[in-house]
């Protein structure tokens, strides 16, 4: 059976897809309208049949990309007959149609896990939030059917197609956008029970505690989405550094950060019944920043370097952010009586208003962020002129706010809550002050005399220092109150409050991710033409260009130069950077970098081009300092998220005895509590 | 072939979608067996058990005795909404009174702080236990020590 003829099924699929969703939607709603579980339980279905519709679609879709059904548009616009298979198979996410279906299809996982797994625990929540899952789910199956088609055939079968985009074929292309699509996708869970609980009008904390582990997932990915992205550009953009303030990486951090605030806000509310209005406009902002990304990154509004397909559905998710964000808007002010609680903290020096502040500065930062993403646009609606602030903006505004931040982060945890001791500040803050000044001195004394440098080190070591602290002071605490050994109190303390001390964990990556950052201000480049057996220096390294080669392989042709790096006199090391010309996408030219990684700093070489008469290249060196702690902060956050992602789950599992139960905060130490 | 598969998975569809119309029982049988995914799952929870998670929260009047379905709440203040507040205030403050133990323990507060503190969540847990009492026939009793 042909492509051609195949492909009826899975355009069958999609649009019952688009049909399921919307039943979905509508039965839900009228099941929690009406008393009625007969129509809740047909709309929890549409959720499963959705997801196994989607499957099947995106199943046949990888098929027709293994076996080169150039006949399938799609298929032909983004492969090629010699095309490796792994990138084949990530091509069916490399264009516009396959990154909405794969966006779909992860939609409907999350929508049935979050259907699955909180069965019977939401019972009042659940209904609006499957009605919620699947309105969006009913957006993008439209959009699938309708305006960016998969599964659309040629008249004739061309003989080959046009080849993945060079620079999506990279071996971290194959996690950096569905991880990045898990992260964007992950935050409709949360948003979806803050809709569900403006529905039910019960908006007390179970909507928080319901989407508590739907919130972490989605940050995760997004971490691990960011982080990739950012490796991405370090080792196939060629230009020397990881995050360049693009419109598209603008768009995947903001919901990072966004997100970030509402998880720490949202335990506020667990714990004081405070910020129910900041904490559903947080996770509604939130939700509309993922659309807004998807937007930025599939318009081609903006220039980026990821505008790898542009398309016309640009206006359509326009339309549905400004959908999203009126609705939202509406919803919460219709409901404003309910969504009152106490108004202020208790005293200053407490927690409570550490994340406030913390709140404030990475809501701040998101903003900031998206000013200066869509300044071109607001200027050339302005004046006419498209004026763009490039990363000098943003590395001026953000780094004192990052400061303040990491500050923050580290005085956070020494505060108690509701309130804290006067008399205790200096027990308090004694040993992360002696530490942060120990830390900053120690940077000046090495020569890194720089004020962004020494100002990191020091908060970095006023926060690393705060937090060990608190580990220690827990576990001494623990085995007062409950005469355990320093290792079994240990385990417990992080055990029972994974929530607490898993954040920690990424407090500290977090940490590792400014000290990296800071070695910017010590990078070191040069920019040169070279011939064989010319030397330079930068930094520490000595270089010698050994030659230019030129390779013949299957799907480009590639210019090799050799050099020779030594640092400090020591053990020469060869670098390979590579300009290459593929044969698809119309000749297009891609840069391949070699790195010689090391602990503190990497030796970063690019070709630029070579040079005529064959035999030199212009080259650009570069002398990275700490990058390699960029990389290890974030796979400290990813640990410590998974840390936390194991909290124990709340919400009434069935036949659990009341006294048994978690309590609203699992940051609760196990003691028994007695009340007059 | 094609357009055979096509309407068979249709079918398949319209089938799952339709069975929960289809199955004996009214809407008033089945509610006590499912919980919003459902999906035949049983998740009978008694009155106790329910309290105790807080499920029917402020407003909430949807959820009747004993059925234990995925009722929605309906929009108004009666006892059972002001009771869900009160469940949840209890919760709250017997977790800062720990929270507040476990602040000294790591010291940050002074003793003299802290049991001023821990003396007023106290009797504020101590004043919503016994408005619990009177409302809800002993809901609350097993958080005393």
């Amino acid at each position: 059976m042909s492509a051609a003829e195949l492909v009826l099924v899975p355009r069958v699929l999609l649009a019952l897809s688009l049909g399921v969703t919307v039943w979905g939607a509508w039965a839900s709603w009228r099941g929690a309208r009406a008393d009625d579980p007969r129509w809740v339980r047909s709309g929890a279905r549409a959720v499963f049949a959705n997801l196994a519709l989607l499957a099947a679609a995106y199943a046949f879709l990888t098929w027709f990309f293994v076996t080169d059904a150039f006949g399938v548009a799609y298929v032909a616009t983004n492969s090629s007959a010699s095309q490796p298979a792994l990138y084949k198979v990530a091509a069916v996410w490399g264009g516009m149609e396959g990154s909405v279906l794969l966006w779909a299809l992860l939609l409907a996982g999350y929508s049935a896990a979050c259907v699955r797994l909180s069965r019977g625990r939401w019972p009042h929540l659940l209904p609006y939030a499957t009605a919620t899952l699947c309105a969006v789910a009913a957006f993008f199956s439209f959009v699938l059917v309708f305006l960016s088609n998969p599964f659309r055939t040629f008249a004739g079968v061309p003989a080959d197609g046009a080849g993945l985009n060079p620079l999506l074929q990279n071996p971290g292309m194959m996690v950096h956008p569905p991880s990045l699509y898990l992260g964007y996708v992950g935050w409709t869970v949360p948003f979806a029970f803050a809709i569900a609980a403006l529905l039910a009008r019960r908006l007390d904390a179970d909507w928080v505690r319901a989407s508590r582990t739907w919130a972490i997932v989605p940050w995760l990915f997004l971490t691990l989405g960011n982080l990739l992205g950012a490796n991405w550009a370090y080792v196939e953009l060629g230009w020397g550094g990881y995050w360049g303030w693009d419109p598209v990486e603008n768009s995947a951090i903001l919901p990072w950060f966004l997100g970030t605030a509402f998880l720490h806000s949202v335990l506020i509310q667990e714990k004081r019944g405070l910020l129910k209005t900041w904490n559903v406009s947080l996770v509604a902002l939130t939700f509309c920043a993922t659309i807004l990304g998807t937007f930025v990154t599939r318009s081609g509004l903006l220039e980026s370097v990821h505008t790898f397909s542009e398309s016309p559905i640009g206006p359509v998710f326009l339309g549905f952010l400004a959908a999203l964000a009126l609705g939202s808007t509406a919803l919460v002010l219709s409901r404003s009586d309910l969504l009152r609680g106490p108004s202020r903290t208790e005293a200053l020096l407490s927690r409570e208003n550490a994340f406030l502040f913390n709140n404030l500065l990475l809501v701040g930062i998101g903003f900031a962020i998206a000013w200066g993403t869509f300044f071109p646009i607001l200027s050339e609606a302005a004046t006419g002129q498209r004026i763009s602030v490039g990363p000098p903006f943003f590395n001026q505004v953000l780094a004192p706010v990052g400061l303040a931040l990491l500050l923050l982060m580290g005085a956070g945890p020494l505060f108690a809550w509701r309130r804290t001791s006067p008399s205790q500040l200096r027990r308090q803050f004694g040993a992360p002050a002696l530490a942060g000044a120990l830390a900053g001195s120690a940077t000046v004394a090495a020569g890194l005399a720089q004020p962004y440098a020494v100002i990191t080190a020091t908060f970095a070591g006023f926060t690393v220092a705060g937090i060990a602290q608190e580990l220690i002071r827990g576990v001494r605490a623990r085995g007062r109150i409950h005469g355990e050994t320093p290792a079994l109190a240990l385990a417990r303390l992080v055990g029972r409050n994974r929530r607490r001390y898993g954040g920690y964990v990424v407090h500290v990556g977090v940490t590792c991710v400014f000290l990296g950052l800071a070695g910017n201000v010590y990078v070191e480049s040069r920019e040169l033409p070279m011939h064989p057996g010319e030397r330079t220096a930068v930094g520490a390294y000595d270089v010698e260009f050994r030659g230019i080669k030129v390779r013949q392989e299957p799907h480009y042709v590639s210019a090799v130069a050799e050099l020779a790096v030594s640092r400090d006199g020591g053990r020469v090391r060869y670098a390979h950077p590579e300009k290459r010309l593929y044969a698809a996408g119309g000749g297009q030219v891609a840069t391949e970098v070699a790195i010689d990684g090391r602990l503190l700093e990497d030796f970063y070489a690019i070709l630029l081009e070579p040079l005529p008469g064959g035999d030199g290249a212009r080259m650009k060196l570069v002398v990275n300092p700490l990058v390699g702690l960029v990389w290890l902060g974030g796979a400290i956050m990813i640990l410590g998220g998974l840390v936390s992602l194991g909290a124990p789950r709340t919400g009434a599992p069935s036949r659990t005895p009341a006294r048994r139960r978690a309590s609203p905060s699992e940051e609760t130490e196990p003691e028994p509590v007695a009340v007059p | 072939m094609t357009a055979l598969l096509a309407l068979a998975i249709c079918v398949l569809v319209v089938w799952a979608l339709a069975t929960p119309f289809r199955e004996r029982g009214g809407r008033r049988e089945r509610g006590a067996a499912e919980g919003a995914g459902g999906d035949g799952a049983a998740d009978v929870r008694d009155a106790e058990t329910r309290d105790a998670a807080g499920a029917p929260a402020a407003g909430g009047s949807g959820l009747r005795a004993g059925d234990g379905a995925s009722v929605p709440a309906r929009p108004t203040a009666t006892a059972e909404g002001a009771k869900a507040d009160l469940r949840e205030e209890r919760e709250r403050l017997l977790a800062a009174i720990a929270d507040l133990r476990f602040d000294f323990e790591t010291g940050k507060l002074s003793r003299a702080d802290y049991e001023a503190e821990d003396a007023r969540l106290r009797s504020q847990a101590a004043d919503v236990l016994r408005r619990l009492e009177e409302g809800a026939g002993g809901v609350g009793v097993s958080e005393r020590a």
